[in-house]
């Protein structure tokens, strides 16, 4: 499998070796030795043959090979995802007390907290989902009672949507995943529409 | 989102517009498939943003693009077991004129053979045959020395022309 290399690069009938003829046509450096090249009929052919390979080499090299037109819009909805999740990087000493004080589930065989960050994350993930919403601006606002929650949140969204309908299609979509995943009840789900992003971005 | 990030934000989509071809055509020839060629440039553009507070300005900043994508790269390279992307090179030969198709199965065949380079030849291979860095430049991209980066195109080269010697 792996071949000396150096085996390769054979040597032509004449004495000069190929790999020097390589790097002189594929760089197209001077001739180590012009005037043996000139008029040696071997490496005459070699370089032709060499010559006909690199033309194929820099045939592949001038192919237009364009990215898809959307790859700036993805890049950049997968950034500014990753701005909008919520930090949950909190130390421990403050995030301790801010999750005894959270969302409680009751059962008769003991009790369940959920902390505001993780009904954040969920209702970010769900409003994202939707198409049309760019990102969040600032954090999401999470007011909680017992088992009852409250949501607040900021949307910067695509130019040209509805505004009413795409706030309704992420209030529903967010509502029924924190509801589904964390067993709490949504009472209300604020949604302020901060920005549009540009229009004709493609 | 403070106005100072929405700012940069801007800049960094600029960043993406202007090099998002460059980045693109290494991926493309690095793992010879157009799907993981984008998940590549996507990946290597999330880092990068994500890496953008330590850019410092020693290389240039495509300089920089270049090493992250082709590290992208190899890194898929080395975890997955090379997927041989289906050629159609064959089928589009057939309805060409006889010296076109000829033409298309030797372009075929280099860049198969493109595609058999091992992944640290090729990236170089790549940046210096098709993307036209210098040895220098693609010394800094794949964290190599000049001489040794020389190696391994030459390397490369050799393996390049036998193959497309028995080709013939």
């Amino acid at each position: 499998m792996a071949m000396n290399i150096d085996d390769r690069d054979q040597r032509l009938d004449c004495g000069a070796r190929l790999g020097p003829l390589i790097d002189q046509v594929a760089d197209r450096t001077a001739a180590a030795d012009p005037q043996h090249q000139r008029t040696c009929p071997h490496c005459r052919e070699a370089l032709a043959e060499l010559e006909r390979v690199w033309g194929h080499v820099r045939a592949v090299a001038r192919e237009d090979v364009a990215p898809p037109q959307r790859i700036v819009a993805d890049v950049m909805r997968r950034i500014r995802r990753e701005l909008s999740l919520p930090r949950i990087s909190l130390p421990l000493d403050e995030l301790v007390p801010r999750l005894v004080t959270r969302a409680l589930l009751q059962t008769e065989r003991g009790s369940t907290r959920i902390s505001d960050t993780v009904v954040a994350r969920i209702a970010t993930e769900a409003a994202l989902d939707v198409a049309g919403v760019e990102f969040l601006g600032g954090s999401v606002d999470i007011s909680v009672s017992g088992r009852r929650v409250a949501i607040g949140m900021r949307l910067v969204v695509e130019y040209g949507a509805s505004l009413p309908a795409l706030a309704a299609t992420v209030r529903a979509n967010a509502i029924a995943h924190v509801e589904a995943l964390t067993g709490l009840e949504v009472e209300r789900l604020d949604i302020s529409i901060g920005d549009v992003s540009d229009p004709g971005v493609p | 989102m403070r106005a100072a990030q929405q700012g940069d934000l801007r800049a960094f989509e600029a960043l993406v517009r202007r090099y998002r071809s460059p980045v693109y055509r290494i991926a493309l020839r690095m793992l010879g498939d157009a799907a993981a060629a984008e998940d590549a440039v996507q990946d290597a553009f999330l880092r990068a943003w994500l890496a953008l507070p330590e850019f410092r300005a020693e290389s240039s900043i495509g300089t920089w693009l270049y090493r992250i994508v082709t590290n992208r790269c190899l890194n898929v390279l080395r975890a997955e077991r090379p997927v041989q992307p289906l050629e159609d090179d064959q089928v589009v030969a057939a309805a060409r004129p006889e010296e076109l198709a000829q033409q298309q199965a030797e372009l075929g065949a280099l860049r198969r053979a493109i595609l058999r380079l091992t992944p640290e030849q090729r990236a170089a291979f790549v940046l210096r045959e098709l993307e036209g860095l210098s040895y220098e430049e693609i010394a800094e991209v794949l964290g190599a020395t000049v001489p040794a980066i020389k190696g391994r195109i030459h390397r490369a080269r050799l393996e390049l022309v036998e193959a497309m010697r028995q080709w013939r």
